[in-house]
């Protein structure tokens, strides 16, 4: 039974399926390789037992991990990723297994902005950072026209009234 | 206007502080050594005067070159010694005032006063450490002044029902700020009484006393002498009787005078436009905000309050508090849980405390039950490698069983007293296994929501929702499996409730029907 919120209609890129991959294998792979090294050392110098115990099973569960977050989470999230801003809220939906909404009216944006490591400057795109009081949220990779036409009309309809402080 | 300084109050209070924060180097090099002829002795005293002379110095100068001026809508201070600072701080950006009173300041009849903004690090707020009260009483007025002639000039805007944000609508349809004050709570002798049993303060004797003990056990061999004192005790049971009653009427008349001190004149008043909180005996605290800027109110049911009725409520402001301030925002924490509420009530026209929420679904407690213990099964893994061994203590497979008996029952509780209510202008949340939190707030109050629904609980239809509120730092709210529509609900009553098309009477509606509910 799903809920019944309507929801933002812009989507992120398809190329940011890519660039999880990437990220996630570069990051994934150092972890491994890591749990790799300490289970030589450990095989070599004889430690105890329950501590390669330990090694095996937290280095397993890694290698689990690593196969989901590279191959199935980064489909199903950039599919999930919803967005959108009307003249009063940011709207964004995303998640795999648990769905998150979040609303974010228009008078409580501090500010909104863009950022592009080497990865997503590699594919051209930008994730955009809306900042309230207290809080903020990031739209991963949007292409680059879409992430700049969507922080001006944030940056727009969000000054018409900044009153409370 | 002009330029002011502090009180010269505040060259005292700065001696005062530093005389006391130097007192046990004092005694140490000048009275305990006083014979002592070694060098790092002399050295030592030398240094202590040179440290002394400079920071004397430090608070003189720094007294003179601390300026400050009231503008028309801001304060301007200036200060630092040789590196000059200037800081101008608007009075719209001014939260709560709090004032601080230390006894010593007291005796000169002069106050603090300190303005506490909504921003983040150290030039958050604006301490005046040291003026006179009708100074603090000035500054007071110029930022109510202010607020004034700003309502005043809003009004035909709000009527012309252009752009004007929630603040300046509110303001402008209320009534304008009148001085007449209305006391609503002060404890009586019972009241003190109550509280000093239940803080359980007199508990707070036993760290005093080790306290005092280690100070003196560093000057005085202690140890060996209580050892002689100890076997004396254990050899005569009479005395041990009497030294033990002793104690005990000790710590009561500790616990009682400790908290009369702190709770002893506690006030609750307010006015049109303002929250006035002041308690204290020796040091008196105090706290005035604005109605407006109360975000939330959250009430808290220890379990042992909850067995006697009582309850706290709190508001939840904006501005932050500075040390030995941050328990002001509270509305006395030993009230009558009816009583609590009916004063939220008086105090706030905006905000009421609902009757009537709705429970949870039996759903709930099915998706609350399946949900993965983590706690208790990382707590029984550690338990079964550890395999604690002490005497009294009952093995490790009991102790976890004991654990998860402890999270299931929890869960059970947490799902009883869970309940939600989404009416008017206002959302409700109230939970907690053991003790319980009620939470309400308004929606124009809300800075961000969410709505989310993990996969467990979309297969028994129900959500979690949450709300996030200004606050330092800011203050999340969540409530988790509400029924699917609830959650609909609740998402709806955020994104299509626009505070600036609802009319004003139709608000005043809603309000009537709630106030004959309650």
């Amino acid at each position: 039974m799903e809920l019944d919120i309507r929801e933002p209609e812009g989507r992120i890129s398809k190329k940011a399926v890519t660039v999880w991959r990437l990220s996630n294998t570069i990051g994934h792979g150092i972890t491994l390789l890591v749990f790799a090294g300490l289970i030589i050392a450990g095989s070599r110098f004889g430690w105890w037992d329950w501590a390669m115990t330990v090694l095996w099973i937290f280095g397993g569960l890694t290698a689990l991990s690593a196969v989901y977050s590279i191959l199935i989470e980064p489909v199903i999230l950039q599919r999930t990723w919803r967005y959108g801003a009307d003249e009063e809220f940011v709207q964004m939906r995303h998640g795999v297994l648990t769905v998150q909404h979040q609303t974010v009216p228009m008078t409580k944006v501090q500010y909104v902005g863009l950022e592009q490591g080497p990865l997503l400057r590699k594919y051209g795109l930008y994730t955009l950072t809306v900042g309230t009081m207290g809080s903020n949220h990031s739209i991963p990779a949007l292409p680059e026209q879409e992430a700049k036409e969507f922080r001006n009309r944030i940056a727009r309809l969000a000054k018409i009234r900044e009153e409370e402080e | 206007m002009e330029s002011r300084r502090m009180h010269p109050g505040r060259i005292l209070l700065s001696l005062y502080e530093l005389v006391k924060n130097s007192a046990i180097v004092f005694i140490f090099l000048f009275v305990l050594r006083r014979g002592s002829d070694a060098g790092w002795v002399v050295a030592g005293r030398w240094i202590f005067i040179a440290a002394i002379a400079i920071s004397t110095l430090n608070i003189i100068l720094s007294w003179w070159r601390t300026t400050y001026r009231l503008e028309a809508d801001s304060v301007q201070i200036n200060s630092g010694i040789i590196s000059r600072k200037h800081r101008n701080v608007p009075f719209r950006r001014v939260q709560n005032v709090n004032r601080q009173v230390p006894a010593v300041l007291r005796l000169f009849g002069l106050t603090s006063l300190t303005l506490e903004t909504g921003a983040d690090g150290e030039d958050a707020s604006v301490k005046f450490p040291a003026i006179t009260k009708a100074e603090a009483a000035r500054i007071e007025e110029a930022l109510d002044g202010y607020r004034k002639e700003r309502m005043e000039a809003d009004r035909p805007v709000t009527g012309s029902g252009s752009i004007g944000g929630e603040a300046q609508q509110m303001a402008g349809t209320g009534p304008l700020p009148g001085k007449i004050r209305t006391v609503h709570f002060t404890p009586e002798l019972k009241d003190v009484l109550k509280a000093s049993f239940l803080s359980f303060s007199f508990i707070a004797l036993i760290p005093v006393l080790a306290t005092l003990y280690s100070n003196i056990d560093d000057f005085f061999d202690l140890d060996s002498r209580a050892e002689g004192f100890l076997s004396f005790l254990a050899g005569s049971g009479i005395v041990l009787v009497i030294t033990v009653a002793l104690f005990a009427v000790a710590a009561i008349a500790f616990g009682i005078i400790r908290t009369y001190l702190k709770y002893g004149r506690y006030e609750i008043s307010s006015d049109d436009e303002r929250i006035y909180i002041r308690r204290g005996v020796l040091t008196e605290h105090s706290l005035s905000v604005r109605k407006k800027h109360v975000q939330a109110i959250q009430i808290t049911e220890t379990p042992f309050k909850r067995l006697l009725g009582l309850a706290e409520a709190k508001l939840v402001t904006v501005g932050s508090f500075e040390e030995g301030l941050e328990d002001i925002s509270s509305l006395y924490p030993f009230l009558g849980k009816q009583r609590a509420v009916e004063l939220v009530g008086e105090l706030l026209p905006d905000i009421r405390v609902l009757d009537g929420m709705e429970r949870l679904p039996k759903a709930a407690l099915t998706v609350r039950m399946l949900r993965f213990p983590w706690t208790a099964m990382i707590g029984t893994l550690v338990l079964s490698f550890w395999r604690p061994d002490f005497p009294f203590v009952p093995d490790w497979p009991v102790l976890a069983a004991a654990l998860f008996v402890f999270t299931y029952a929890l869960r059970y509780f947490d799902y009883r007293n869970t309940r939600y209510a989404i009416r008017g202008p206002l959302v409700q949340f109230s939970k907690g296994g053991l003790s319980r939190e009620t939470f309400v707030t308004r929606r124009e109050k809300v800075i961000e929501a969410a709505v989310s629904q993990s996969f467990l609980q979309k297969r028994f239809g129900v959500a979690t929702v949450g709300t996030t509120n200004r606050a330092k730092p800011v203050h999340v709210e969540e409530l988790k499996d509400l029924p699917k529509s609830a959650a609909e609900q609740f998402n709806r009553w955020y994104t299509e409730r626009n505070p600036e098309l609802v009319r004003a009477d139709e608000e005043a509606e809603s309000w009537k029907t709630l106030r004959s509910g309650s």
